[in-house]
Order: C-alpha cells, then structure tokens, then sequence
C-alpha cells in the first residue's frame, strides 16, 4: 500500500527505480579527522550537561543540610507563639518540572522561566531550541487539499507548578506570562473565528490586535473578550474571588449570569461570592510578578506570605499578630526564598526560621 | 540514577552512523559544511539533553533529519536578519555521483547522466522528495513532515517527478503509465 510505485507495470519506470538505486546523490562524507572532532566536541558538550545535573543534585543535597541545622537550632531556641496562621503551597512540588502536554499524549518537561515560542506553521520551541519534532504525529486527513498542510486542533496545557514560572508566545504574536500554580490551555495555532485559550490560574497577556479574530480567555469562572490589549487575570479554580486588572485596550468580561462588564484601563474587577466590584487601581501591582517583583500598598504580612508561598512552593506559617501588620513598598521575587524574606525582615519588623520544610515567621 | 557512560556511547554511535548522511542532506539544503556540523552537533546535544532514552521515538534517521532542516532554516533565518530572503526558495542540490560498487565504464556513466538529465527537470520540492525517498528511503509521513505538506500531495508530487523523470527514459512508449493514471 505504502510503495505505491511498486504496483506499476511499467518498463521504463522500473529502470528508472533501477538508475536511482545503482547511483548515489550528494555522496558527501566527513574525513575521519572531522568525524573524531566533532564526536569530541559532541562529547565534551554530554559531560559538561552531565556535571551540570550532578551539580543541581548536590545543590539540592546542601539546602537539606541548612535546614536540618538551622530546625536543630530551633528546637533550642523554641518561643511558643501562640495561635498561628499556617500557609500551605498548593503543590508541593521539589523537583516539580513545569510540564508541556500535547493532545496527543505527547509530554514534555520544562525548566523555571522556560520560554516557549509558538510558530505560525504549528511548531513549538523551547528557549530557543526548534522542538516541535514529536509534535505533529496525526494526520490531519485534509486529502488533498495541497501544501500547507495546516494542523488543526493541535492543544497544549501547560501546567506551572508552586514555585515556577513561565512564558509563551502565542501563534498569532500574543505574549503570556504564566504564575505559579497555574494551567493554561492553548492551541498550536489559531484556526477559528476566535482566538481561544484556557486558564485556571494567574497570568499576564498582552494580547496581539487583530480585529477580525476576537481574543477570548475562559476561565472556570467568566469569560475575558478583548481584540488587542494588556492585562492580567487572577482565577483560581480553588479560589472563591478572582480578579480581572486591565493594563491597556478595553476588554469585556462576561460573567456566568451572562452579564457583560466593559473595563477601562487601570480599572480591577473582582468576583467574590456571585457579586463583583470595580475599583480603580494601580494595574503594575498586580502584574508586577511577571519582572520578578511584588508591589505592595497597605498589604497585611498574611496575604504576602501567602503569595510567597505559593510562588517558592513552600509552606509558611506565621503568628497572629505577624499576620495583620500591613506592607508598603516592593518585593524583588529573588531566586531564593531565604534572600527574599531576608529583605522582608528589613522593611517589616518580622524574623523568619525554617523548621522541617516549613518556614515560621515571627516578630 | 542513569549511567552517562552508557548514554555516551549510544549517542557517540548515533553520531558515528549518521554522520555522513546527515551531511549529505544538509548540503542539499544548500549548506556549507561548518554550518551542517554545527547544526548536527545542536541536534545531538538537545536529543541528549532532553529525551536520552529515545522515548517516543521510532524513526530515528526521521528525527535527526527533521531537527537538522530546522535548525539549518533557523540559523539562516537569524543571519539573515534585516534581508527579506525566502528561505525555502532555495534549490535543493542533487550531486549524482556513480557508487563505489559500480565500474565507472559506458554503461554507468549513461545512468548517471539519465539520472542527473531527469532530476535537472525537477522542481526544488520534487527533487527533495525524490531524494527523501529512493536514496534515504523514509516514509511517505515522515517526507511529508520535512516538505511541511500533507501525505497525499507529497505522494502527487513524487509520482509526478517519477513521470517527468521516465519520460527521459530511451524509448518511451507512454500509454503504459497512461493506463496507470
């Protein structure tokens, strides 16, 4: 069935098959020397990524340690606080990659801040690197229709664990920015009348205009319909509020009753118990984390933490009269939790220490 | 954990085996030499670095075919910033040479002039899709994916490239592969 020339009855065809087979076409060979080279090179490049991964381990290994001294020094200096508020990541991940799954099955592990590009023809990379190859196994049963064998219905979820991070260029040049904790689902490219995508989570996007296709972000909540602009959506599935912020454009909610809400820019629109809210607010705050940073304004210490914990994926708890002071100012998300509390530990009147994976904050 | 000495031997024999033909299908791209390398050693690296095991992979030669064009169109693209350069216009190369195995006498050197005649009539896809097929022999899916086109078409365009490329044959008699359509 697959070789379908063989089924000719034909003379000069099968002379033909003949020719092709008896010669050879760009017969080209690499030297002996060359192959040694580039088998070293390729090898040099094997052991570099190995020791890499070994590092990442003992990096891993050395952490433990900290926190095993540092629980032992607790346990000696123990102040009991009293009542305490406990904040727990919702996925408690350790070395929980970021994971990219296609409709097809296909799977694909991702680093912190990994950046995904979609390309118009349905491919996707990761960091630069073209890795669309496993992706686009089905036939798209167009017979047919000639060339541009355009894939349809090709749908990717994107699943960013507690304590990870990450970006996506859309195929139609819309940019996302995925926060921890968050899936989103979206499709290799854009075929319909509308532009469509999945979110159960906190994401940032910019969207790219284009007037014919509407942009829509459903979330389990309400549906965002916009045609170019920038803004961000806080809808977790758990949660029983979410919120809506409108950096630039105009965008229109439609809420699960079926009501519509027009938002102008800088304006935030919260969900809260079957009720909503518009407030004016300052919309970089609410995105900032996309650039590493949180912006607070008169924000009680329990409702970073919280953000903390989920952003590093790590269990925080803090003492009543910790919880209700409020924070000004901003917060630069570094790569360690440590370092960021450290900095908290300045500009509020807080101490933390790590016991058994769980952080305790105090005054 | 996984053995990396295990891991580097298969992948330096992975290297080893495809080296050439990699090569080969490189500089009918258009490539030069340095540039198919570098492209070979990226496509190795990221294999070894993301999917060692191989998983989900069946046609190994596909694969590597596949990631090579990418990322020889994409190191292209990026040099060529700035010039609009339509990349794919490019025309594939058919060097014909007479195999090793062959006494190069009259008869051989007939063939390879037969052959070269007839791929010289071919478009740039044509040719490419003759190549994929009769002298790497991958799959009409897998061609279909590198040409970036459905199966279906791939398969019109390789039995037209046939037809265009018989009728070079010496006494032709066309009702043949007339009845055949």
């Amino acid at each position: 069935m697959n070789k379908f020339e063989d089924s000719f009855d034909d003379k000069q065809l099968h002379e033909l098959m003949e020719d092709l087979s008896s010669v050879r076409i760009n017969d080209f060979k690499f030297t002996e020397e060359e192959k040694r080279r580039g088998l070293e090179r390729l090898q040099k490049r094997m052991r570099r990524y190995d020791w890499w991964k070994v590092g990442r381990c003992w990096a891993v290994a050395a952490s433990v340690l900290v926190v095993v001294a540092i629980g032992g020094w607790m346990y000696v200096n123990r102040m009991d606080g009293g009542s305490e508020q406990e904040f727990v990541a919702r996925v408690v991940p350790a070395d929980n990659d970021i994971l990219l799954t296609m409709n097809d099955g296909f799977t694909m592990n991702l680093h912190d801040k990994s950046e995904l590009v979609c390309s118009a023809d349905g491919g996707i990379s990761v960091d630069c690197d073209e890795w669309n190859i496993a992706l686009s196994d089905e036939e798209t049963g167009t017979a047919g229709n000639d060339e541009a064998g355009m894939v349809d219905n090709k749908m990717y979820t994107l699943v960013v664990p507690d304590g990870k991070r990450t970006s996506v260029r859309l195929a139609d040049g819309s940019r996302l920015w995925i926060n921890s904790g968050s899936e989103v689902e979206f499709p290799a490219c854009f075929n319909g009348k509308e532009r469509c995508i999945k979110v159960n989570g906190e994401i940032y996007i910019e969207v790219a205009h284009d007037a014919d296709k509407p942009f829509r972000v459903r979330t389990a909540g309400f549906d965002v319909k916009v045609l170019g602009t920038k803004f961000g959506i806080t809808a977790y599935r758990y949660s029983e509020t979410a919120n809506v912020v409108l950096a630039e454009g105009a965008v229109a909610v439609e809420s699960p009753n079926n009501e519509t809400i027009s938002l102008s820019p800088s304006q935030l629109l919260t969900f809260s118990g079957g009720t909503f809210n518009i407030e004016k607010v300052d919309p970089y705050t609410y995105i900032s984390w996309k650039d590493d940073l949180l912006y607070f304004n008169g924000t009680p210490i329990s409702e970073v933490l919280q953000r903390l914990s989920h952003q590093y994926a790590v269990n925080i708890s803090c003492s009543t009269s910790v919880a209700k002071e409020r924070l000004y100012g901003k917060l630069v998300l570094e790569e360690h939790i440590e370092d960021v509390l450290d900095n908290l530990s300045v500009i509020s009147s807080i101490n933390y220490t790590v016991k058994d994976n769980k952080i305790i904050v105090d005054n | 954990m996984r053995s990396f000495d295990t891991l580097h031997i298969a992948f330096s024999s992975l290297y080893l085996q495809y080296a050439d033909v990699l090569l080969s299908y490189g500089y009918g791209l258009g490539y030069e030499k340095e540039d198919i390398e570098d492209a070979m050693q990226d496509v190795f690296f990221n294999l070894y670095s993301k999917n060692p095991s191989l998983g989900g992979i069946s046609n190994i030669k596909f694969y590597l075919f596949y990631g090579l064009k990418n990322r020889l169109l994409n190191s292209a693209r990026n040099k060529r910033v700035g010039k609009i350069v339509d990349i794919e216009e490019v025309d594939f190369v058919t060097e014909v040479s007479i195999s090793d195995e062959m006494i190069a006498d009259e008869e051989s050197r007939a063939i390879k002039e037969r052959v070269e005649k007839g791929l010289a009539q071919l478009t740039s896809r044509q040719r490419e899709a003759i190549y994929l097929r009769y002298i790497n022999e991958l799959e009409y899916d897998d061609i279909a994916r590198l040409l970036n086109m459905t199966k279906p078409s791939v398969r019109n365009l390789v039995f037209r490239a046939l037809k265009e490329m018989r009728e070079n044959m010496p006494d032709v008699p066309l009702f043949s592969l007339i009845l055949m359509i």
